[in-house]
């Protein structure tokens, strides 16, 4: 390998609150266009933002979260510039004096285990979205994003590959996604990235030529959008066809390439002042601590207690560590019915495969856990078989049912009554004369036989393991 | 520094080539002005957010809905379905 590839990350993260950075209008979701909006984000005149706490607080988080140091005092400074999807004209942000200062992250890859430094992590304002309507000639604004609280983190030039971005990338959704500052769903725009990618030879320490690939929503198209540019680069410098200038490009998905964003002119100037209507926010040790003292379990923390407390191997721990929602899946149903293997293995082999099917991610999947329990015990009590627990967990999950109402109304509880069962054994054996005749000739394979016409007999519901004991001692007197 | 049309590029505002000697004159005069505060030795002072000694007030994180759709569209100059209308605008 000749030449080296070196990057930073730019990544916006969405924080979870339910009001925005400097109004109480709603963060949420989906909500029809211009529903979330008042006059403090709508930016008129002679209205007055009010910062946050809990947003402060999601940003002190983050930053205990990635080794940093918080900073005393902060301030919030505007940033000018022309264009609509912010209507006050600039955007609040944070130049002179961000919340968080020289953090790291430590990632881990096929290569072994690496650190990655912050620069810092500052809060700002969400932008609004834009329609261009090429038909009308117009452009559309919808500003329920303006204004929702983002963190950008902000890391050194420190990554040599897409593994490395990913698995910091990875890492970061698991720290930030466990200790609810946010749902970092990429797919949402509530974690995204900047990639900043320049090319050397290797063992040079002059930097290449720079360029940024803006606005990086999935993890797939990340590692795509690296290994083209730095290819882009190594020719450029291989053939001298292309010459190399310091820009900002997009990421053509579909197509597979970058290409340039012309138009920000040269002569861009911010113009950063601080905001004189928003006062030095002052974070003593105090509220540190308090957060701090609040912080919840790490995907490392729950790795480690499911796989050392609660005994579970270690790939079904990785499963479930590795999404926030199936954690909380796991925890909740464990309350209810307290055999952790069982839950894993439901949730890792039947929960997931039917999400699968919808196709919804493991962050998707929703059920209510105390049925799920109910159900789980119903199958490891042995009151049903497996195969009628599988078809109650899709009712579970469409129809809402309640398992053990549903079990004893359509009575599909599995049939424990050795009587029965033996009675039914022995009416299998008189009339299947030739069978038995085989099986006294040393045919093994009969066995199987008479467990499947037993169990037609009763309905598909008897235990299993009951039938094979009690089949296997009648064909012993025989 | 920054010539005449760096600033007609960053105000978005054009100007004639007459404007553009007065405002020049202008401009320059300003920045010989602010040259003399690179005299003043300022290190160790803290920058002046506001001249009031005070801490900012914080909000909780409570959602409240403040005004309806139809008011906060009612200033606007165009609308088009609930959005806000402007000039087509591409960054
Ligand atoms: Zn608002």
């Amino acid at each position: 390998m000749k030449y080296e590839t070196i990057m930073g990350l730019e990544v916006h993260v969405e924080l979870a609150t339910k009001s925005k950075l400097f109004c109480a209008c709603s963060t949420e979701f989906g909500s029809d266009v211009n529903e979330n909006v008042c006059p403090v984000c709508a930016g008129m005149p002679g209205t007055s933002p009010m910062v946050n706490r809990k947003a402060i607080e999601l940003a002190i988080t983050a930053g205990l979260l990635t080794n940093s140091e918080i900073s005393p005092r902060i301030t919030f400074d505007k940033k000018n510039y022309f264009y609509p999807d912010l209507p006050a004209g600039y955007q609040l942000t944070q130049l002179f004096a961000p919340i968080c200062k020289n953090g790291w992250v430590e990632i881990e890859t096929d290569a072994g285990k690496k650190k990655i430094n912050l620069v810092q992590i500052h809060l700002e304002e969400d932008a609004g979205k834009l329609i261009h309507d090429d038909w009308m000639d117009t452009t559309l604004i919808d500003f329920n994003r303006a204004s929702v609280p983002l963190i950008e983190i902000v890391t050194r030039p420190d990554f040599r590959s897409a593994e490395e971005v990913v698995a910091f990338l990875e890492k970061l959704r698991s720290l930030l996604s466990f200790a609810d500052v946010s749902d970092c769903k990429m797919q949402e725009g509530s974690m995204r990235c900047d990639i900043n990618l320049s090319v050397r030879e290797k063992g040079s320490d002059k930097l290449g030529t720079r360029t940024e690939i803006k606005n990086m929503n999935s993890l797939k198209a990340i590692a795509a959008a690296i290994s083209y540019e730095s290819q882009r680069h190594i020719d450029a410098l291989e053939t001298g066809e292309e010459v190399l200038v310091q820009e900002t490009r997009r990421w053509d998905d579909s197509i597979g390439a970058t290409f340039s964003m012309r138009g920000k002119e040269d002569a861009t100037d911010y113009r950063y002042c601080p905001d004189p209507d928003i006062m030095p926010v002052f974070i003593d040790d105090e509220w540190i601590d308090a957060v701090r003292s609040n912080l919840p379990e790490t995907a490392q923390d729950k790795f480690i207690r499911l796989t050392q407390k609660l005994g579970l191997p270690e790939y079904d721990s990785e499963i479930i560590t590795r999404s926030k929602n199936l954690s909380n899946i796991f925890d909740e149903t464990l309350q209810y019915y307290n055999n952790p293997k069982e839950v894993a293995n439901w949730i890792i082999v039947e929960l997931l495969s039917i999400a699968k099917g919808d196709n919804k991610g493991e962050d998707d999947v929703r059920i209510d856990c105390q049925k799920f329990a109910k159900l789980i015990e119903l199958v490891d009590g042995r009151t049903i078989n497996r195969n009628v627990g599988k078809k109650i967990l899709s009712l579970i999950l469409e129809e809402g049912i309640d398992p053990v109402e549903y079990v004893e109304k359509n009575k599909l509880g599995m049939i424990n009554d050795t009587s029965l069962i033996s009675s039914t054994i022995q009416e299998v054996l008189s009339e299947n004369p030739k069978a038995l005749e085989e099986y006294k000739a040393g045919s093994k394979k009969v066995h199987g036989f008479f467990v499947g016409q037993i169990m037609r007999k009763l309905g598909g519901k008897a235990n299993p393991q009951i039938i094979n004991k009690l089949l296997t001692e009648a064909l012993k007197e025989i | 520094m920054p010539n005449i049309e760096d600033y007609e590029a960053m105000t978005k505002i054009s100007l004639s080539e007459d404007e553009k000697t007065i405002v020049s004159g202008y401009m320059n005069m300003l920045l010989d002005s602010f040259k003399k505060l690179e005299d003043t030795d300022v290190s160790g002072v803290v920058p002046l957010i506001s001249v009031l000694d005070v801490k900012s007030p914080m909000r909780d994180d409570v959602a409240i809905k403040t005004i309806s759709r139809e008011e906060l569209l009612s200033n606007a100059p165009e609308q088009h379905d609930a959005y806000f209308q402007v000039p087509r605008t591409v960054d």
